[in-house]
């Protein structure tokens, strides 16, 4: 019964989240239109049959805009989240590994950078660097991995004295090989439901950045550059904001149910 | 006696992160290409017109003096005067924090209203159907960007039903608290999400517990046995997660308040850098990193009182 | 004792019957004398030292609390009477003498002498870092005669003295208040003869002016109090204006049409001296040669980028003066749209093949966004591949000052009633070397001769000329590509009336009336 329901969602979001992989892939197959071609005698138009989700402030097709731009979105939610994820697990496996020295700076750095409010950070970087998405994954991979490592290192110190780790240690193994083959398999789990509904916060960090005019350079189609494109006229163009903030959080639904999918089939396991 | 020594080895170990985030910011804000003299004369800037105002702002003086000054003001807590507001630092940091306070403060209440309301339902009832609902809701309250729904919220409830101010921060205390509603409840959204779920998660997982059968077995009623496990073990999670979200409202609401016109702490920090106002950026962050450093020790602290078998150490 | 308590309890009553019934009508006489306007615009002030004010947001807020010896007239092209109700000129056009308005007070009380007016000039003339020191240089001295006349001696014939001495650094403020109190104060806090006192500013929030009740205008100004408060978020702005939370306020264009459709709002328009425009580093090797520049005329479709900037309220510009501006001149040849000379200019110029530029946009700015993204499809017809570079603001900015970029956008408006002062911004190459174009060579030094002598030409048919041949020249050279011009707009609600702003920008609210 239990087992069935899982499924179910798990399915759903599935589905939802194969279309928009196929969008990512092979935008040209879900429209015909192009996301930068301009057209001055079709300024802020309502949704039609011509244009689903109608046209902005230059004439461009929104559903085309949107279609273009999940691959840059998926992008930055998966890659921004991997290589938090990515670093932030081995330091914080390390540390907690070693202990000790190691393991006091590691909590030193991340006193330092908690203190830092995570905008601010961010308003920084992008400050000296300039605005565009590689930098942008560069503000959120610098404020993103803190978590990982937060968890990862809790979770090491609770399983470092459990039996296999002595034993493994008695066995004359090397320390990386324990910590790599023997205790990252057992605190991955957790690292690996967060950084599911990390994506979406990447995601939605994007859009926000975006909204503040941090984001991604233009014409280039993306969500949160899109709906805070569109902000000016959302009073009289609802549709331009409204369809890509429709789009994002579907896609959130659909990564989360997808993540606590499987999550679930792992505790099964 | 135990307690005592933990808090004043951690405040010891502040120290030196207190320096290192001094010279970060220091640093930083140089970093930045841009110069205060250059964005206050604006469009009628000269190079003789920057020269002067350089000297005047005391920008021409060596670096490593420019920074022994930040570090002379950091510990007299006298951070001078902005450079591009003519104010000192202090009074526009309390001016504006009265507005950030308030707003971090609504903000949490209504986050802790939501999400124990619905927490609590989804935890605890047995229909699944409620539990799917609600969890649907947090889901798509997750996914939602918070100036998205703020504006929304801003156009039905002011705009359409004139029912609470379009923005802005009011003159008097209950005007002020009128104007907090709808930035707190944007605010609240992805906050409450993250709690219900965890709230739900901590509810099902002590309902598997032992001890709450046990309590059961006692024959202790349904209510009490709710009040007094459950709440308490899903107190420490929850205020975890509430004090980190709380500490990056504190300092992160530039979103909020610049949707809803509110003269905060976001928008006011968000501004210095925008101006290379560098006394008012080093200063408004180095505050910025006590209060977190403070919070955090803080919440450390009341993780004993919440749950005693976690131990300070 | 003869009092009753019965008496003595009516007389209490009665007693207290007329003082809470004087208070009462005390207070409703109160509630309807006292009126106050709350005004919300995008973004607040920096500094009211007229010494130190350079930004629009600062500059417009001036004469709120400050007046000069003379001011601007609401054509933004005359100067009318202010401090000084006459003057006269001497033969060889060296020395003025101002004869100051008897018995004219500061709005914490004191008189105003000609020591203030001597201190005030003087003050901003002198002072290290203001930007208004090169302007101000041609003063040579400025005295006092008798009590009630002030002599302003210049150093060249000037024709621009009256509109220099009626702009806001010439602003007339108290020299014991201002010695007392102090450069920052006076940036927060300045006193003046101007119509409204600032009583608070708070930072980023909200300034409120209160009646100067010592205004020498008898009557003026008719409201009691006028706010100014600070709401970043343009939707925000307007949805607060129809709601009736606030009174008035300045309108993006994006938001034009939507505030005009509103029935329960007025818009006022007010013609402007601002002219967007698109510079062109003419220092960089790419944009040195002029046939690359005009080339990048001939390929911009003016007219499609004001449609959608301005969303068709501007009006076409071909000079960097704007039509409301003085010495506009109206017979500049019609830049045509013309893809085809576009790229034979660029053959001619060794890029057949193609060429890359840069343009940089200040991140957060939606429509500089939306003019590159448009200028980028333009200009690629051409066969010009436009690069679009988001920067922060502050860094864009400083990059154009250090010529340090290829395609810039800005836009300038005029802060006097003359010419001279834009003219000599882009033809002037030491002061601010040509707005940041780096423009240079035989033309320029022609344009900047021009703009030399009228600025010493006493005959207005004269100046207009030169200016007009300088107009042409820099039509020719481009050194910018000049877009249009829009008015000014601010919405109300329809019990406000008396709304004005001058084409410089400045807002005069004196005679600003609400009804309830």
């Amino acid at each position: 019964m239990k087992k069935k329901k899982i499924s179910i969602s798990f399915l759903a979001g599935g589905v939802v989240l194969l279309i928009i992989l196929g969008m990512a892939v092979v935008p040209q197959a879900f429209t015909s239109q192009s996301p930068i071609s301009q057209d001055m005698s079709a300024l802020l138009q309502a949704p039609s049959s011509a244009h689903w989700f109608g046209t902005d402030e230059l004439g461009r097709d929104i559903f085309a805009r949107v279609v273009y731009g999940t691959r840059i979105d998926l992008a930055i939610g998966v890659f921004a989240m991997l290589v938090s994820a990515i670093t932030g697990t081995l330091l914080g496996l390390v540390a907690a590994y070693y202990g000790k020295t190691v393991d006091a700076c590691l909590m030193r750095v991340l006193d330092v950078m908690t203190a830092f409010p995570f905008i601010i950070l961010v308003i920084a970087i992008v400050a000296i660097m300039g605005s565009g998405i590689r930098n942008m994954f560069i503000a959120i991979w610098l404020v993103g991995w803190k978590d990982y490592a937060k968890l990862v290192r809790s979770e090491v110190l609770s399983e470092k004295n459990i039996e296999y780790v002595a034993a493994a240690k008695t066995l004359g193994y090397s320390n990386l090989r324990i910590m790599l083959r023997h205790i990252l398999p057992n605190v991955i789990d957790g690292a690996f439901v967060y950084a599911i509904s990390d994506i979406m916060m990447c995601m939605l960090v994007g859009a926000s950045l975006s909204f503040l005019g941090l984001g991604v350079s233009a014409p280039t189609p993306e969500w949160g550059a899109i709906i805070s494109g569109g902000r000016t006229f959302i009073t009289r163009a609802w549709w331009i904001s409204v369809f890509p903030g429709i789009v994002l959080a579907v896609t959130g639904v659909a990564i989360s149910l997808v993540g606590k999918g499987t999550a679930d089939m792992m505790k099964g396991r | 006696m135990k307690e005592f020594n933990y808090i004043i080895k951690r405040i010891l170990q502040m120290i030196p992160a207190l320096l290192v985030i001094t010279v970060i910011i220091f640093a930083g804000m140089r970093l930045i290409p841009g110069d205060p003299a250059i964005t206050m004369l604006g469009t009628h800037y000269s190079d003789a017109a920057a020269e002067g105002l350089r000297h005047k702002l005391g920008l021409d003086q060596p670096l490593f003096f420019q920074y022994l000054l930040f570090l002379k003001q950091v510990l007299t807590f006298d951070f001078g005067n902005s450079i591009t507001m003519n104010a000192p630092v202090w009074d526009l940091f309390k001016q504006k924090a009265v507005v950030t306070l308030t707003l971090t403060l609504v903000t949490a209440i209504f986050t802790i209203i939501i999400s124990f309301i619905f927490g609590y339902a989804a935890g605890m009832s047995r229909h699944p159907l409620i539990s799917k609902t609600i969890d649907s809701i947090a889901l798509v309250m997750l996914s939602i960007p918070e100036f998205w729904i703020g504006i929304q919220l801003m156009l039905i409830f002011g705009l359409n039903l004139k029912l609470l101010p379009v923005g802005g921060w009011g003159s008097t205390w209950p005007e002020h608290i009128r104007s907090m509603i709808l930035p707190a409840i944007s605010g609240a959204m992805g906050t409450s999400a993250l709690m219900i779920r965890n709230i739900e998660e901590e509810i099902t997982k002590i309902k598997k517990q032992d001890y709450v059968d046990f309590a059961y077995s006692k024959g202790l009623k349904k209510g009490v046995v709710r009040n007094r496990y459950i709440l308490k073990n899903v107190m420490v999670s929850t205020v975890t997660l509430l004090s980190m979200r709380v500490i990056g409202m504190f300092a992160g609401s530039v979103v909020i308040e610049t949707v809803f016109a509110l003269p905060g702490l976001g928008s006011l920090l968000m501004q210095g850098i925008m101006a290379r106002d560098y006394t008012l950026v080093q200063s408004l962050v180095y505050i910025f990193a006590v209060i977190v450093l403070v919070m955090n020790l803080l919440t450390d602290i009341s993780y004993s009182f919440l749950n005693p078998r976690i131990r300070l150490e | 004792m003869h009092f009753s308590r019965k008496k003595l309890m009516a007389l209490l009553m009665a007693g207290l019957c007329t003082i809470s019934s004087l208070g009462m009508t005390g207070s409703i006489v109160k509630a309807e004398e006292t009126t106050r306007v709350v005004m919300a615009r995008g973004i607040d002030s920096t500094t009211l030292d007229p010494a130190m004010a350079s930004k629009n947001q600062d500059i417009w807020m001036m004469n709120f609390a400050l007046e000069g010896l003379v001011r601007a007239a609401e054509n933004g092209k005359d100067i009318e009477p202010a401090l000084a109700d006459t003057w006269e000129i001497s033969e060889d056009n060296l020395t003025y003498k101002f004869h100051l308005r008897e018995g004219v007070k500061f709005s914490n009380g004191e008189e105003v002498t000609p020591e203030d007016c001597i201190y005030s000039i003087t003050r901003t003339r002198d002072k290290e870092g203001s930007p208004w020191q090169g302007m101000l240089s041609v003063i040579e001295s400025v005295e006092k005669e008798g009590d009630d006349t002030i002599v302003v001696k210049v150093s060249q014939p000037t024709p621009a003295l009256l509109s220099l001495l009626a702009m806001f650094p010439c602003s007339i403020m108290p020299q014991s208040y201002c010695e007392e109190v102090g450069d920052d104060q006076i940036a927060n806090a300045p006193v003046g003869t101007g119509p409204f006192i600032l009583t608070s500013w708070e930072k980023n929030s909200q300034m409120v002016f209160e009646k100067n009740p010592y205004y020498w205008q008898e009557g003026l100004p008719t409201v009691d109090e006028f706010v100014m408060t600070v709401v970043a978020d343009e939707n925000t702005r307007i949805m607060q204006l129809q709601s009736g939370q606030i009174d008035m306020t300045d309108v993006p264009l994006a938001q034009l049409d939507l505030v005009k459709a509103d029935s329960n709002l007025v818009v006022d328009e007010f013609p402007s001296t601002a002219v967007d425009y698109i510079i062109l580093n003419c220092a960089n090797e790419k944009l040195e040669d002029v046939r690359v520049r005009q080339a990048l005329l001939y390929a911009t479709d003016r007219e499609a980028l004001n449609t959608a900037l301005s969303f068709g309220y501007g009006k076409l510009a071909d000079s960097f003066i704007s039509p409301a501006a003085p010495h506009y001149n109206t017979n500049l040849p019609e830049i045509t749209y013309d893809v085809e000379k576009a790229k034979e200019l660029l053959a001619e110029a060794g890029y057949a093949d193609g060429l890359d530029l840069r343009v940089d946009v200040g991140s957060g700015y939606s429509s500089e966004l939306q003019e590159a993204t448009m200028l980028k499809e333009q200009w690629a017809k051409a066969g010009v591949n436009l690069e679009i570079e988001q920067i922060d603001r502050a860094t864009a900015s400083s990059n154009w000052s250090a010529g340090d970029y290829e395609v810039y956008f800005s836009y300038l408006t005029s802060d006097m009633t003359d010419t001279s002062q834009l003219s000599e911004l882009w033809c002037v190459s030491e002061s601010t070397n040509c707005w940041g174009s780096g423009w240079h060579g035989e033309k320029q030094q022609e344009a900047e001769a021009l703009v030399k002598e009228a600025g010493m030409e006493m005959d207005e048919e004269k100046r207009a000329e030169l200016y007009g041949q300088m107009q042409e020249i820099v039509l020719e050279e481009v050194p910018n590509i000049p877009l249009y011009t829009t008015p000014f707009y601010v919405a109300h609600s329809k019990n406000i009336d008396n709304v004005k702003q001058n084409p410089l920008g400045n807002y005069r609210f004196e005679e600003l009336t609400k009804t309830n």
